[in-house]
């Protein structure tokens, strides 16, 4: 799978509240979904999203449930709250920002 | 708010600890599942597709962990695993957990129960008395002519309204006189605890009435006051069921009236100890009209207590007092215009001393707190000990991977656990012995409800830890300091390493505690030697065969024209129609009655001998007057020495006599016979001349130490003045006490409508005064032998683990031909050492605290060498006992086996 690369650092929080304000999903769904999304840009190092889902509901961000899928196998669901919604809003404005900043710094010549 | 979501699920993820992690597993579970099937899509195998999937997850165990930590669990996790090794390790020792947690319970309980104690006593002042360290009482202190000076807490009225009004001292003062009153009639009648204080005590307190209202100034005006009273709150509930209709009723105390205004705050007592029942304005006092004014006399037949709240430094606020006694003071005690006036704290009493209990408290607290010093040390030896030999299984550990900090932590766990387990058996302990011990020290203090409060609670478990985290902390440090792969490359017998210096540590703990244990035991024998001592005194008469009736009979109708002596001859018939019932009473031997007998009241009256010149004076001119009736000495047991004793015959119509006791017999007539000589009693002119017919032995009219007075025994049908309130006295032919139920039946049919009945031997009425000694006998007596104990098992331990550890060395010596006795002298000799330097510094120390403890004490002095020199020999034999066990099993080491263990 060449040209995949590995998220950028501290940014796996945000991509899974950005996933997760599309629809409720899957761990591993999540983990494709960041795959899909960023054109096979980015693979996401599948261990990792456990730990970091913990930490988003620990902070009330997500809420997870048990459902069944399509398949009609067991899942756990998580979903987006409403103060998941507002972090979402202010981890992306700090992100353009931040672009924008490293942008002009490349620019420099 | 995210802070307290988060809180929460981490606390509902450890409630449901093993929930979450079956979800985690099964949520990881289907995540391989997916990413199985997706690999499977692309054309692998399935087998191969599994494990791709497994890699690219990159290992569920660890990521599982991570999770588990990001729940926020995994502290707990971890602790969870550093118990269930603790306990694992204990549970291979049960015998050391089992001893170490039994002693330190002992010792925690002890400073708990102790702890509670003196924290009501000392610390925290009585029931709502903010600051209590701001309030004090009022003594004045005399220098009298004759040089002695003489303290008292009793202050007239008018020194409280001269403190109140003319000085600056206090924020707020007031007065007030504690004492007992009857409530109900007949047979039932009991009496209660009342107090008549001035309502600026409440305001001193600045407590609210659960009830009602506090009585006011308006109605405590002399000289006269409103006849009102406060209820206490105890009395209230017990008595009056909590009725909230009883303000505005009218209760009957000492058969006076008094309307209910209120009722005081629950457990308020004043500034004294006592629970008290009533609240009565200090203008209520009978008082006798012959007195005088007694608001304005500086020598009141009633006078008070004087408590105020300082409003400046004590020695200012006792300067000021004592210029204003000297200033104001009106009358002829010269001594008063020198007097001085002192503040001192509510835990003084009247006398201006601190009560023996109060010391014996405190010393007990102390002691309680070297026992825990001793467990500590105890454990702290075991646990080196303990350490020392698993130094190998530590050594692996490292090697494994543990840190140094694990190995501590893991060390301490275990002290930890074992000191919580002692706590919690300590409390169990304080909560039981706690309560024994303050009713035995001091049951008429009222205490809190439970002997284990909320502070007792938080000083155990600051103790308790500490304890278990220093003890722990010694011997973790000292055993995980040394070089790992020598103490794995060791044999299992290895103590070379370092062992001279942990010899010396466990060494030094051993002797802290044979001394302490030493000065401990020593106290004991020196408190059991007092209680001997005061139970053996000679007081002048039995107090185990002799009963005290005190028996009130209803007032003479006041239609009577003479009521005085209608009432007094009336009642002398009811008397002697009882005495003659008492009489006939199964195993009694004698029954007599008296008018301010030994332990029941003092009165004191002056004395001139007709035709001598020279006036009598201090002492020599005054003596304490009983009026004795027949069979007076015989049923008292005081030895009449000389002459006869009061005899039926001694009526009012016969000749006057008089038995004086030796000291009166001797400061009266020195040199000569005292028989058939004639003294007057009393000052009034037409009193006349009794005659000596007889000498008594001197006896202690009121308390174990007191010196010889004068004493006159007039014929109690001789006098009518001193006949109402007389005791009746009943020797019994073995214990008394077991009498009580019989006579009791005796005044129920004969004298049904007396107003009150009590029954108590002369040993009941002794009882206050030996209950320090007694107590102080029996909790050091307890403590020593606990810690003795102790030490013990300590010594007995530490020996056994010596004779373990040098299992080899001994098989070399025994194969090499080492004697039975040598062996035994080898094992023992460390050990005696030990326990010598013990009884040496012990002995050092008991005679270096002897004056702290003299005060303590009965007469008898600290220092007594042959006591000491017993306990010290007792306590070698104990040593001896404890190592000769070990030591002798370290003669039957097998030398084979000994050298083949290895």
């Amino acid at each position: 799978m060449a040209g995949q690369s590995s998220i950028v650092p501290g940014t796996l929080e945000m991509l899974v509240l950005k996933t997760l304000s599309l629809e409720p999903m899957h761990g591993w769904g999540i983990g494709e979904r960041i795959q899909q999304l960023s054109q096979d840009v980015f693979a996401v190092n599948q261990g990792t999203l456990y730990p970091a889902l913990e930490r988003l509901q620990r902070d009330g961000l997500i809420t997870a449930e048990w459902r069944v899928t399509e398949n009609n196998r067991r899942a756990r669901y998580y979903g987006i709250t409403r103060s998941g919604l507002r972090r979402l809003e202010t981890e992306r404005e700090q992100w353009e920002r931040s672009v924008r900043a490293v942008d002009l710094i490349m620019r420099t010549t | 708010m995210s802070k307290l979501t988060g809180w929460l699920y981490t606390l509902r993820s450890l409630v449901r600890r093993n929930a979450a992690d079956r979800e985690m597993a099964d949520e990881i579970a289907f995540h391989i599942e997916r990413q199985t099937r997706k690999n499977e899509a692309l054309g692998l195998s399935v087998d191969e597709a599994r494990r791709r999937a497994l890699q690219e997850f990159g290992g569920t165990t660890r990521w599982r962990e991570e999770a588990r930590r990001a729940r926020g669990s995994a502290p707990v996790d971890l602790i969870e695993r550093d118990l269930r090794q603790a306990v694992r390790g204990l549970a291979r020792n049960p015998a050391f957990a089992l001893m170490t947690t039994l002693t330190l319970a002992l010792a925690i309980g002890a400073n708990a129960a102790m702890f509670g104690i003196v924290d009501r006593l000392l610390l925290r002042g009585p029931e709502h008395i903010a600051e209590p360290e701001q309030v004090v009482r009022v003594y004045v202190t005399r220098t009298l002519s004759n040089g002695n000076v003489t303290t008292s807490g009793l202050q007239p009225y008018v020194l409280y309204r001269g403190v109140r009004d003319h000085t600056s001292a206090f924020s707020a003062v007031a007065t007030y006189l504690p004492l007992d009153l009857r409530v109900g009639v007949g047979l039932d009648a009991r009496l209660v605890h009342a107090t008549y204080a001035t309502p600026d005590l409440f305001t001193l307190a600045n407590v609210h009435p659960a009830l009602g209202r506090f009585y006011t100034t308006e109605e405590d005006a002399p000289p006269h006051g409103e006849p009102v009273v406060v209820l206490g709150y105890g009395y209230w509930q017990a008595d009056l069921a909590g009725d909230s209709a009883i303000v505005g009723r009218v209760v009957t105390l000492d058969d006076r009236r008094f309307r209910v205004v209120g009722v005081a705050p629950r457990g308020f007592t004043g500034v004294e100890r006592a629970p008290i029942a009533a609240w009565l304005p200090m203008s209520t006092r009978p008082v006798d009209p012959r007195a005088g004014d007694w608001t304005t006399s500086w020598r009141p037949a009633t006078p008070g207590i004087l408590v105020g709240r300082l409003a400046v430094s004590n020695v200012q606020a006792a300067a000021q007092l004592t210029a204003l006694v000297r200033r104001e003071y009106e009358g002829p005690d010269k001594a008063m215009r020198t007097a001085n006036v002192r503040v001192l704290p509510l835990s003084y009493d009247v006398q201006g001393t601190e009560p023996r209990e109060l010391g014996v408290a405190r010393l007990l607290a102390g002691v309680a707190i070297v026992m825990l010093l001793v467990a500590a040390a105890n454990m702290t030896n075991l646990t080196l000990a303990r350490a020392l030999s698993r130094r190998r299984e530590l050594g692996v550990r490292v090697a494994l991977g543990a840190g140094r900090w694990t190995l501590v932590r893991l060390m301490i766990l275990e002290t930890v656990m074992i000191s919580l387990l002692g706590g919690l058996l300590g409390l169990a302990l304080a909560h039981w012995g706690g309560a024994v011990v303050r009713e035995a020290l001091m049951p008429n203090v009222a205490w809190d409800e439970l002997p284990v409060n909320g502070r007792v609670l938080a000083l155990t478990v600051a103790a308790t830890l500490i304890t278990g985290v220093v003890v722990g902390l010694i011997p973790a440090l000292r055993v995980s300091g040394g070089d790992v792969a020598l103490a794995l490359r060791a044999g299992r017998s290895d103590s070379a390493g370092g062992g001279q210096s942990h010899g010396r540590a466990r060494a030094s703990l051993q002797v802290v505690q044979l001394t302490l244990s030493l000065v401990l035991l020593f106290t004991a024998g020196l408190f059991v030697r007092s209680l001997r001592d005061v139970q053996q005194l000679d007081l002048g008469y039995d107090r185990d065969r002799v009963l005290a009736v005190d028996i009130s009979f209803p007032r003479p109708d006041s239609g009577a024209t003479s009521a005085r002596d209608g009432g007094v001859m009336a009642n002398r018939a009811q008397y002697e129609d009882l005495l003659a019932r008492f009489e006939r009473v199964p195993r009694v031997a004698s029954a007599s009655i008296a008018f301010s007998s030994p332990l029941s009241a003092v009165n004191i009256t002056k004395l001139r001998i007709p035709g001598r010149d020279s006036v009598l004076s201090g002492k020599d001119g005054m003596a304490l007057l009983v009026a004795a009736g027949p069979h007076y000495f015989e049923t008292v047991g005081t030895r009449i020495l000389r002459g006869r004793g009061i005899e039926i015959s001694d009526v009012s119509s016969a000749e006057p006599v008089v038995v004086v006791n030796e000291t009166m017999a001797r400061a009266l007539w020195p040199g000569e016979d005292a028989i058939g000589r004639c003294v007057v009693l009393g000052v009034a002119n037409g009193d006349a001349c009794a005659r000596v017919v007889g000498i008594a032995r001197d006896v202690h009219q009121m308390t174990l130490k007191e010196d010889a007075l004068n004493q006159a025994y007039v014929p109690w049908g001789q006098d009518r003045r001193l006949v109402g309130g007389s005791v009746m006295l009943v020797r019994g032919q073995s214990d008394a006490s077991r009498l009580i139920p019989a006579l009791t039946e005796v005044v129920r049919r004969s004298a049904p409508g007396v107003r009150s009945l009590q029954i108590r031997s002369f040993e009941e009425l002794l009882d206050p005064q030996v209950r320090p000694w007694r107590v102080g006998a029996t909790v050091f007596g307890l403590f020593g032998a606990i810690v003795v104990l102790v030490a013990a098992i300590g010594l007995f331990s530490v020996v056994s683990y010596l004779v373990t550890q040098r299992t080899h060395e001994l098989g070399v010596r025994i194969a090499l031909g080492a004697r039975r006795g040598q062996v035994l002298r080898l094992i023992m000799g460390g050990a005696l050492r030990t326990a010598l330097i013990g009884a040496v510094l012990g002995g050092v120390l008991s005679v270096a605290i002897g004056p702290t403890l003299q005060p303590l004490l009965f007469d008898n002095a600290a220092r007594d060498p042959l006591l000491l020199a017993g306990v010290a020999i007792g306590l070698l034999a104990v040593a001896v006992v404890a190592s000769a066990w070990p030591a002798w099993r370290a003669t039957r080491v097998d030398p084979l086996l000994a050298l083949r263990s290895d």
